[in-house]
């Protein structure tokens, strides 16, 4: 980057590729531009990257989820004859920890931005035109003229109409990731993954948790065969679920939370001590001086990109939460590939066929691919094949036969196009399908590659066999659909 | 701009994104990319694998039948680098006149973003020279007969090519790439040399490997064979990749002096023109001489017009004193 004053005055800055925004779209578009000698620029207004999922999303969630799984597991040991006392949660220490283990990540990524030489500006930018930005870095205006830009400047909470009080008492997932106590009562609005991920969170630390779904089920996009397991295992622990609910009013009282219901099971008003609402996240495509570009904003916020992440000005790109669904950070890293490589001028296009989901609750879910309930929207016919977990050694050794392997065929070619599973440690074996779909793996490839035993993976092997009507564990034939 | 209403309903992905425009290939990441790199669409891909996956080898033997044309070229992502400078839009043609629209095929689209690509980036620079080509081409009348029997055919582009290697072993910067964002020059230990063959689809550029170990007999054969395979669309992707200088011959078409642009990311490449007899002033009279012209274009940001003449010069002394390959080359 070269410096030169301006014609506004602006302190300016001359770069190759300015990214904005450092989350997992952000900066590794950034690492890989550099990587390829481009001359980068990333901009953030925290002090080094990491994002929402690193700061306030992926990472710590992830962090609390794995001390939920403890305790629950502590509990849970009392069933083959090992008991522990009730746990005693030091929430000062817990939190702690769990921000070492964000500081751990983040500071990582702050040199090695320095070692890839990427000039990092703590702040926050507007476009000013399509080939440049400010950038207000310590109170000072910073011009950043660019070849390229990439806009990866993620999501927030949504909060909708009724929902959007504000209330010390009411909190989003940020505020849930902080940690600032743990409510005897607390409700849930949204039974999404991350109403789930921190409903599940709050649980196991001892609040009683209530969780509001507006639709009729938990998961909305996930076959239900996969949430089923989870939502009673979540119900036997305790946890409420109010289905086809809607929330039409949040009231703070000054020592609790009105929260005005209406639904099936239940009509009027109930009294909680916090509220979390997780129903959604909006792109940040606003406050970014989009309008001073041809960047075309969609109905529901999101940036318009092509294939190449290309937005309407040919100059920038869009990539990660702001562009499109799904929200997921590995989607963001993948899209920062296809727009640095477009730029670089390779033929690079977005063309996955599986994108992994995992939901990280016990049991966790995944699924890649095509799932069963979108084959019968868009009536695709298919075959599927299921591998029940009670059948899996390896999952009774764990005492966890609740979980299940499915896998979804092409009829004729029997090859993979969607895979879906619930169960302990469902978020790791999900790999597999992915590389499966991807490369074009058929059933008998998957029959035919050996699997360790005794591992949950083999339940990815022996869904094939089922497919072959060859289980040795498990008879059943596949569903035509 | 609009504003951005919230999301109503909790997100959870929604799968299979690169579904529901049909189909899913069926082929893995890697062959998916080789068909992006060399403009193959994989719904033209019939898969020999079982189930119908689709391999590398599926993907290239299919480019080879687009090329053949075979199966209809589709249109796919092709972004033409424009030198920074924006396109503008083009006004409406049929408001002026009556104007018929025809697709650019996928091999027209690869030459004008190659095309483009070396234009815009390379500041080029262009020398022309008459060379003295007279006793050359008695040498090649006198050796032609061999070159046949071995199953080539001698033309002056094959002894030029070895002439070429050798000029480029004594100039190594022009057999050279630049790395400018390392602010490196690549010189190239290896003299593969593309020859421009005009074919029935467009120009295309088969590389000749290994040019300084062959013998002019054994380039003639083999010059001759990439020809053929250029001329019926049987060119594969690596009889085009990785040449270090490019040849062109215009002068069969009656073109003596031109312009040639280069083969980025090569920054030489040697033009040649129609010889012609002319009369030259030698020893006090005139004497009827062949004369033949050259043109270099070289890439200015590495190679000065200076040196560019200097590899020129050499190129004609070695046409004049073929033991000066031997000596120096
Ligand atoms: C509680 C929670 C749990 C989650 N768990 C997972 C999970 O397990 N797995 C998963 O894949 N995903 C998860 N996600 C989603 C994941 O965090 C996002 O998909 C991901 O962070 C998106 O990456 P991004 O690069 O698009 O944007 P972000 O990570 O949102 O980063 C955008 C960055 O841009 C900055 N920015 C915004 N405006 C500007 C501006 N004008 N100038 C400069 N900088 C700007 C922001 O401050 C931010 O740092 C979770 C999210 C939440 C909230």
């Amino acid at each position: 980057m070269t410096s030169a004053q301006s014609e506004t005055g602006a302190a300016g800055e001359r770069t190759r590729v300015a990214v904005i925004g450092a989350g997992p779209g952000g900066y590794p578009a950034a690492f890989l531009a550099a990587s390829m000698g481009m001359d980068v620029t990333l901009i953030d207004p925290e002090a080094k990257p990491g994002g929402v999922c690193l700061y306030r999303g992926c990472i710590p969630s992830k962090a609390l989820l794995h001390a939920a799984h403890v305790v629950e597991q502590a509990a849970a040991a009392a069933e083959f004859g090992v008991r522990f006392g009730p746990p005693a949660i030091d929430l000062d220490a817990l939190r702690g920890w769990k921000d070492r283990v964000v500081g751990r990540l983040t500071d990582g990524l702050g040199v090695l931005t320095r070692q890839r030489r990427v000039r990092y500006l703590q702040g926050r930018a507007r476009f000013v035109d399509a080939h440049s930005l400010h950038v207000r870095v310590d109170g000072e205006l910073v011009e950043v003229e660019f070849d390229y830009a990439i806009v990866a400047t993620g999501s927030q909470p949504a909060r909708p109409g009724p929902l959007a009080i504000d209330s010390p008492r009411v909190w989003d997932s940020t505020r849930a990731l902080e940690l600032p106590e743990v409510p005897p009562r607390l409700l849930v609005v949204g039974g999404g993954y991350i109403g789930l991920e921190l409903g599940s969170v709050y649980r196991a630390l001892g609040s009683q948790v209530t969780v509001v779904e507006m639709t009729q089920g938990l998961l909305p996009g996930a076959d239900r065969d996969l949430v089923t397991p989870l939502e009673k295992r979540l119900r036997a622990a305790g946890v409420e679920f109010l289905l086809g609910t809607r929330v039409a009013g949040l009231e703070d009282t000054g020592s609790a939370v009105r929260v005005d219901l209406s639904g099936a099971d239940v009509d009027g008003i109930r009294e909680v001590d916090r509220v979390l609402v997780a129903v959604g996240r909006s792109p940040n495509s606003r406050d970014l001086g989009l309008e001073h570009t041809a960047v075309q904003v969609g109905p529901r916020g999101f940036i318009e990109v092509d294939a190449q992440r290309r937005t309407a000005a040919p100059s920038i790109f869009a990539i990660g939460d702001v562009a499109s669904e799904p929200m997921l950070a590995h989607k963001a890293t993948h899209e920062a590939r296809v727009a640095v490589e477009t730029i670089a001028g390779q033929p690079s296009m977005w063309d996955p066929l599986a994108i992994p989901a995992v939901v990280f609750t016990d049991p966790e879910i995944a699924w890649c691919g095509l799932t069963e309930s979108e084959a019968r929207d868009r009536g695709v016919a298919i075959e599927v094949a299921a591998f029940p977990w009670g059948a899996s050694g390896r999952a009774t050794t764990l005492g966890r036969n609740e979980g299940l392997t499915k896998l979804v065929l092409e009829p004729g070619t029997e090859r993979v196009l969607g895979v879906g599973m619930v169960g302990a440690g469902a978020g790791e074996l999900i790999a597999e399908g992915v590389l499966a779909i991807e490369m074009g793996a058929r059933a008998t490839d998957l029959q035919l590659a050996i699997h360790a035993h005794p591992t949950l993976s083999e339940t990815v092997m022996e869904s094939a066999e089922v497919f072959f009507g060859q289980s040795p564990h498990f008879t059943s034939r596949p569903r035509r659909r | 701009m609009p504003a951005a209403p919230p999301l109503e309903a909790p997100v959870v992905a929604p799968v299979a994104a690169a579904l529901a425009g049909g189909p899913a290939p069926f082929a893995s990441p890697s062959v998916r990319r080789l068909a992006r790199e060399i403009g193959v669409d994989l719904k033209d891909v019939r898969g020999s694998g079982p189930g119908g996956r689709i391999s590398d080898d599926d993907v290239k033997r299919a480019a080879r039948d687009v090329r053949r044309g075979q199966a209809p070229p589709t249109p796919g992502p092709a972004a033409v680098p424009t030198g920074g400078i924006e396109v503008p839009p083009l006004p409406d043609f049929a408001q002026f006149g009556s104007v018929e629209r025809e697709p650019l095929t996928r091999f027209r689209r690869t030459v004008a973003r190659n095309m483009a690509t070396s234009w815009a980036i390379i500041p080029h620079v262009t020398l022309h020279r008459w060379v003295d080509v007279t006793e050359l081409d008695a040498l090649r009348q006198r050796y032609k007969q061999r070159a046949a029997d071995a199953g080539g055919n001698l033309t002056v582009t094959v002894i030029l090519l070895k002439i070429v290697a050798a000029a480029l072993k004594a100039h190594p910067r022009m057999n050279a790439s630049v790395d400018l964002e390392r602010g490196e020059l690549i010189l190239k230990r290896h003299y593969d040399i593309g020859v421009a063959v005009d074919t029935p689809r467009g120009l295309t550029v088969p590389v000749v490997r290994g040019v300084d170990d062959k013998n002019i007999i054994e380039l003639s054969v083999e010059l001759q064979a990439l020809a053929e395979k250029a001329r019926s669309g049987d060119l594969g992707v690596d009889d085009m990749r990785g040449g270090t200088f490019t040849l062109t011959n215009l002068g069969g078409m009656g073109i003596g002096e031109f312009t040639p642009i280069i083969n980025w990311p090569e920054v030489a490449v040697l033009g040649v023109g129609r010889a012609e007899r002319q009369a030259v002033w030698v020893n006090d009279r005139w004497e009827p001489r062949l004369r033949m012209p050259l043109s270099l274009s070289h890439d200015h940001r590495v190679i000065d017009g200076a040196d560019g003449a200097r590899f020129l010069t050499w190129i004609d002394e070695a046409i004049a004193e073929p033991l000066l390959i031997a000596l120096e080359g």
